[in-house]
């Protein structure tokens, strides 16, 4: 086995020779990391994000075919995280009769300039994942983020491999947009699950009836798989734009924030109907 | 008709419908003899010769074709232009000597008489200009040659040399020698039939006759623009040639003995040729943004490839891997036929740079310069109007905030360190409520003002409002509907007043932020107010993050 040698630090103590030699030494301590992480289950899911790893490919998919500014929204914001300063590249394959475009003032918004992205509209699945496995070879773009349509056969194990060896060697990041996909096995470091959510803040309690106030973008996070942990948590997620993270939001006040503003104009505009029904009929 | 069926030498026409006759617009040498002239109906012409073979004329075809001899015509002199419909004008002053002798200015013209406008090459005699004494060696050699290879390439041509252009032009449609400009007639001036007329009825009908006669003469009863045709064509004024292809500031050029057809000897060549432009542009102090190389195959095909880079390099690496990128995305092929015969490396742009430090440690330059070279990779794969950039435009108009250029012309991002942009024009509305101004510090500013998607062309939307100018309580759009749970607005964006004729286009806007049960984030629009419109319809311009 032509495996490089290990890291020493990564090595666990008193493991015998030959099987360092083999490069079991990585597993292992793969393994001792799962464990710990474990341990610490309340890790929240923002801490988690905070620490992905940004020489790696990532996947996000959309819960639904109405979740495309979600997962654009919350793609984007994982590439502010991932990439810092650098340049980020975002890849579209071109179609006919797709209206939506990126708004870079709506982009400045949420804390991305628009000065340092640069678009890349590909006329097809090859040329789009070509162009991405470049981008993610070259050590000047921060973060490349690819939107594909559906589960193509083109994006198999081989191509996500490849592309996620690309990032590891320079340090770029890799974000794999999935619109209208179901969950497939690839090469990617995580995978999340965007929905849409409710926006909250504290300043929109006064206001629920009058169904007034817009919050800050907050999106239904679900990880869906994760190299080092367990998969499965959930998570209410509000970006802020300042520190450049996402919040999580406990779920008592996410429920709140629910019932309120699912009640809240109907509430008022039904007991209005009612208060004139009982008044034209005692007239 | 084609070569093969028919004898050359038989009679036949160009024909085109011309205010609805059908007419001749050519004719062949052999239907010239019988009488038939352009301009004829193709029934008179059919009455007096039976059975004639009519083809339809294909001025574009025949473009083609004159460009082509344009290009082919490039090897004598850079200075080529088509002229007219049939003619192709060489400028040779100072190219003759290459072709064995030095010269004195001249010009030459090559006019193709194309009475056979077939693409298919048919054998017609050619009539050989014998220049005068006076013209040197090279000049009769550079006729001979080109005479030669439109008689290979089986078209009539005329030449005529001359020291001015339209002197040139009109001796060789008149069939005319050098110096034979008084035999021309008075058609050949270039201006309205009326003044032909008029001058044929005051009995002048040759150019000698108008240059016996005192310009002043002719320019009070013709005008000031018939005594400058005059002068053109007498040779007095000389008017410039616009050529074909203007000249590179550098150039390298690699003729072959035997011509080469294997693509690794090409490369070979390209390579040495790239390293003698560099070279150059060292000693310019300069560096390369857009090359074009040109590769002429031993029939006269031309063929060019070009790239661009988004910043200038003199790194040989880069320019080879660039072009091996340009010859993989050609959409045909290269075809070397036989093998080329000549490969020239042009420099079409260069911009200054100065030298290049071998071990930069600085990051930023590193990473700038990796940046240019890939956005330079990725343009020359997919075309540069596929990698873009944006950039703002200074309107209130949503939709035309944004411009997208190509990053290879936007020097911003290469030239200086990347800066926040100022939020100018990225107007946040102030909140039509104050009691959420100032309360706290997560509240409203933290909500984006602007959609992270837009949808271009705004998408219609069947809304119900509660009151009329108020926001939407009920929406459907693309067959789901839509219960608001939440809105902000309106924020009210007039279309500027002193563009678009339809009122249509000068509807005010009233913008509003709504937010359904599900989270899902919308920018609606009503487009008009009630005062502007009865019925004012709903849009849906944008989806929030």
């Amino acid at each position: 086995m032509n495996k490089p040698a290990p890291d020493s630090a990564l090595m666990p103590e008193g493991l015998p020779r030959d099987l360092a030699a083999a490069g079991w030494g990585h597993a292992l301590a793969d393994m001792r990391e799962g464990l710990k992480s474990t341990e610490n289950k309340r890790q929240s899911l923002a801490t988690i994000l905070g620490q992905l790893p940004a020489n790696a490919c990532h996947e996000v998919l959309a819960a639904g075919k109405a979740d495309a500014a979600s997962l654009f929204g919350f793609g984007i914001m994982l590439a502010m995280m991932l990439a810092g300063d650098a340049p980020c590249f975002l890849i579209r394959e071109q179609r006919r009769g797709d209206g939506a475009l990126l708004y870079p003032p709506g982009l400045a918004q949420l804390g991305l300039e628009p000065d340092r992205c640069f678009s890349v509209h590909a006329p097809d699945l090859l040329a789009a994942l070509r162009a991405a496995a470049d981008i993610a070879r070259s050590d000047a773009a921060g973060a490349v983020l690819v939107e594909v349509d559906g589960n193509p056969r083109l994006l198999d194990l081989t191509a996500s491999r490849r592309l996620a060896l690309a990032a590891e060697k320079s340090g770029t990041a890799v974000l794999l947009l999935r619109s209208g996909a179901r969950e497939a096995p690839s090469a990617a470091y995580s995978r999340w699950q965007v929905r849409s959510a409710l926006s909250t803040s504290p300043a929109l309690a006064a206001d629920e009836e009058k169904g007034l106030g817009f919050g800050p973008p907050a999106f239904a996070v679900t990880l869906l798989r994760h190299r080092r942990m367990a998969a499965g948590m959930e998570a209410r997620l509000i970006w802020n734009v300042e520190e450049r993270r996402f919040d999580e939001q406990s779920p008592e006040s996410c429920a709140e924030s629910d019932g309120k503003a699912a009640s809240g104009r109907l509430a008022a505009l039904a007991a209005r109907r009612a208060a004139g029904a009982r008044a034209h009929r005692a007239a | 008709m084609r070569a093969r069926i028919a004898p050359p030498d038989a009679p036949f026409a160009i024909v085109e419908k011309q205010k609805g006759a059908m007419r001749l617009v050519a004719v062949s040498q052999a239907a010239h003899l019988l009488g038939l002239t352009p301009g004829l109906a193709l029934a008179d012409a059919r009455a007096r010769v039976p059975d004639l073979p009519a083809f339809d004329h294909d001025p574009a075809g025949d473009a083609a074709l004159l460009a082509r001899l344009a290009d082919a015509c490039l090897r004598y002199t850079p200075r080529v232009m088509v002229a007219g419909q049939q003619g192709v004008l060489l400028d040779i002053a100072g190219c003759a000597h290459l072709w064995e002798r030095p010269s004195p200015l001249r010009e030459l013209a090559v006019s193709l008489a194309q009475q056979l406008q077939s693409p298919t090459p048919l054998r017609l005699g050619i009539e050989d200009a014998k220049s005068h004494c006076l013209s040197p060696e090279g000049e009769r050699e550079i006729a001979a040659d080109l005479a030669c290879r439109l008689r290979d390439s089986g078209l009539t041509a005329r030449l005529a040399f001359s020291v001015s252009a339209d002197a040139a032009l009109a001796l060789a449609v008149h069939g005319l020698e050098e110096g034979q400009a008084g035999r021309l007639p008075v058609t050949a001036l270039v201006c309205d039939t009326g003044v032909h007329h008029a001058l044929r009825r005051a009995g002048l009908t040759h150019i000698r006759d108008l240059a016996s006669r005192p310009r002043t003469m002719l320019a009070a009863r013709f005008g000031e623009g018939v005594t400058r045709l005059l002068a053109r064509l007498l040779g007095e004024i000389d008017t410039p040639i616009i050529p074909r292809r203007s000249l590179a500031m550098i150039r390298s050029e690699a003729r072959f003995a035997e011509p080469i057809a294997h693509a690794d000897s090409v490369r070979q060549v390209l390579a040495e040729l790239l390293g003698d432009a560099i070279r150059q542009l060292e000693q310019r102090g300069e560096g390369a943004r857009a090359i074009t190389v040109i590769l002429s195959r031993c029939d006269g095909q031309k063929a060019a490839l070009g790239i661009e880079t988004a910043a200038p390099t003199r790194d040989p690496a880069l320019l080879m891997r660039l072009f091996a990128e340009r010859i993989d995305s050609l959409a045909d092929p290269l075809d070397p036929g036989f093998g080329y015969d000549d490969i020239a490396l042009e420099i079409r742009k260069s911009e200054p740079l100065g030298a290049v430090q071998t071990a930069t440690d600085n990051r930023e330059a590193q990473t700038r310069e990796a940046l240019a070279a890939l956005l330079a990779r990725l343009s020359t794969r997919l075309g540069p109007e596929r990698v873009t950039c944006w950039r703002h435009v200074d309107t209130h108009v949503p939709e035309e905030v944004v411009g997208e250029c190509c990053a290879l012309e936007s020097d911003r991002n290469l030239k200086q360190k990347f800066v926040i942009p100022a939020k100018a024009g990225i107007h946040r509305p102030p909140v039509m409520d104050s009691r959420f101004r100032g309360n706290d510090e997560m509240g409203l500013e933290a909500a984006p003002s602007r959609p992270l998607l837009l949808l271009d062309p705004p998408q219609p939307v069947e809304a119900i409002a509660e009151v009329p100018d108020g926001p939407p309580y009920r929406f459907r759009w693309k067959g789901t509907q839509h219960r608001v749970a939440r809105h902000e607005g309106p924020e009210r964006i007039a279309m500027p007043w002193w563009q678009g004729r339809r009122r249509a286009a000068r509807l005010t806007r009233d913008y509003y932020r709504v937010e359904d049960s599900e989270g899902r984030r919308f920018w609606l629009f009503r487009h008009g107010l009630y005062e502007e419109k009865p019925d004012p319809v709903w849009y849906m311009h944008g989806l929030f993050a």
